[in-house]
């Protein structure tokens, strides 16, 4: 028998013990074999022989098995063997956050260098006009008009009566300044349009749009009159006001 | 005293690691050498032995590089060395009790 017979033969019966339990007894019983095959070929032997002979010095592999495999216990091996996958598993759960936060963090990066590509699928089939007005929000906020289309919508009018309606449809990012800090409030109070449209109450706000802790993307539908040249934004967050006026692009992209 | 259940494998495995720390294959050498090759066990009965000991927290294993070779070399413990007192005193009180039955069969010859 040789070397790795042995050891082989003698994993057989060890089901107690964990893979690296018994990794540890196969190098160590390797080890012995090794051993003693050197000191019988430095006393003349061949190698061959030599292994054989020390191989058979060790007895029976599984009953040396079977009797180390007594002296493992199956309850401990089963809980380490669970509290190893229990502790991956806390590991995975403590590192999840950060995991989000690195998304949610590159993804305000690259929202900051082309605001315009996450907000293309509120834009689908809609010719688009891209805007970079940039105005100073709350607490290091920038909010940055990054995107405009005009569309029709049917909306009821003071009567209630179904009536066609011109809209801008516009798109505003929301980001800090410092790109590790959250904005203000990516919940409510964003910018508002100002429009006469009957139902808006003179304030049309957000119509969807998507947010993070570290940006937030809103999308606006205003009415609008058919030639009207701006749209007026107003911004009124933690003691920080401004209002922009956001031009309008009527056809082919030329401004009214 | 229970005379057959005296480990005689564990007092010897204590009894050479009482001197230093050695690894198994040292173990096998010195016990051979010592009992002037009498004692000539199957090798691989030692590992059994060893791990039982250290489960019951008489000898330590570690790892150390002698040679430029990594062993797993076992350390007799405050335990093991009163677990070994323990098996000697047993021995000793088996092994009057053997000679006087030896002495009393040369007397009865």
């Amino acid at each position: 028998m040789e070397k790795a017979d042995f050891l082989s033969a003698l994993a057989v019966p060890m089901e107690n013990a964990s893979p690296r339990e018994l990794a540890g007894v196969q190098t160590e019983l390797g080890d012995h074999i090794a051993d003693h095959a050197a000191d019988l070929e430095a006393a003349g032997w061949s190698a061959a022989d030599a292994e054989a002979a020390a191989v058979a010095a060790m007895g029976d592999p599984a009953e040396v098995g079977e009797a180390l495999n007594r002296e493992f216990s199956r309850f401990w091996g089963a809980v380490s063997r669970w509290a190893a996958i229990a502790l991956i598993l806390l590991i995975v759960a403590a590192f999840l956050p950060v995991c989000y936060s690195c998304v949610d963090a590159a993804q305000s990066l690259a929202w900051r260098i082309n605001p315009q590509k996450p907000m293309a699928r509120y834009f689908k089939g809609l010719d688009t006009t891209p805007l970079d007005i940039r105005c100073d929000g709350a607490d290091g906020d920038v909010v940055r008009f990054a995107m405009e289309a005009m569309t029709t919508e049917t909306l009821p009018d003071e009567n209630g009566v179904e009536t066609e309606w011109d809209a801008a449809v516009i798109g505003v990012c929301i980001y800090d300044k410092n790109p590790f800090r959250c904005i203000a409030n990516y919940l409510d109070e964003q910018p508002v349009f100002l429009t006469d449209a009957p139902y808006t109450n003179g304030a049309e706000r957000s119509g969807g749009g998507m947010s993070t802790a570290w940006t937030a993307i809103r999308i606006y539908r205003v009415p609008v009159h058919r030639g009207q040249k701006t749209v007026t934004a107003q911004y009124d967050l933690f003691g920080t006001y401004f209002t922009v006026e956001v031009p309008l692009y009527w056809g082919d992209g030329h401004e009214a | 005293m229970d005379k057959n259940n005296i480990e005689h494998t564990n007092l010897l495995a204590l009894k050479l690691l009482s001197g230093e720390d050695m690894y198994g294959y040292q173990m096998i050498t010195e016990l051979e050498r010592r009992s002037e090759q009498i004692f000539r066990m199957k090798e691989g009965t030692l590992y059994p032995i060893l791990k039982r000991l250290e489960n019951a927290g008489a000898v330590k294993s570690y790892m150390a590089e002698m040679s430029g070779r990594t062993r797993k070399y076992y350390h007799i413990t405050s335990s093991g060395l009163s677990l070994l007192k323990t098996e000697e005193a047993r021995w000793a009180e088996y092994a009057r009790g053997v000679d006087a039955v030896l002495g009393g069969a040369k007397n009865l010859a």
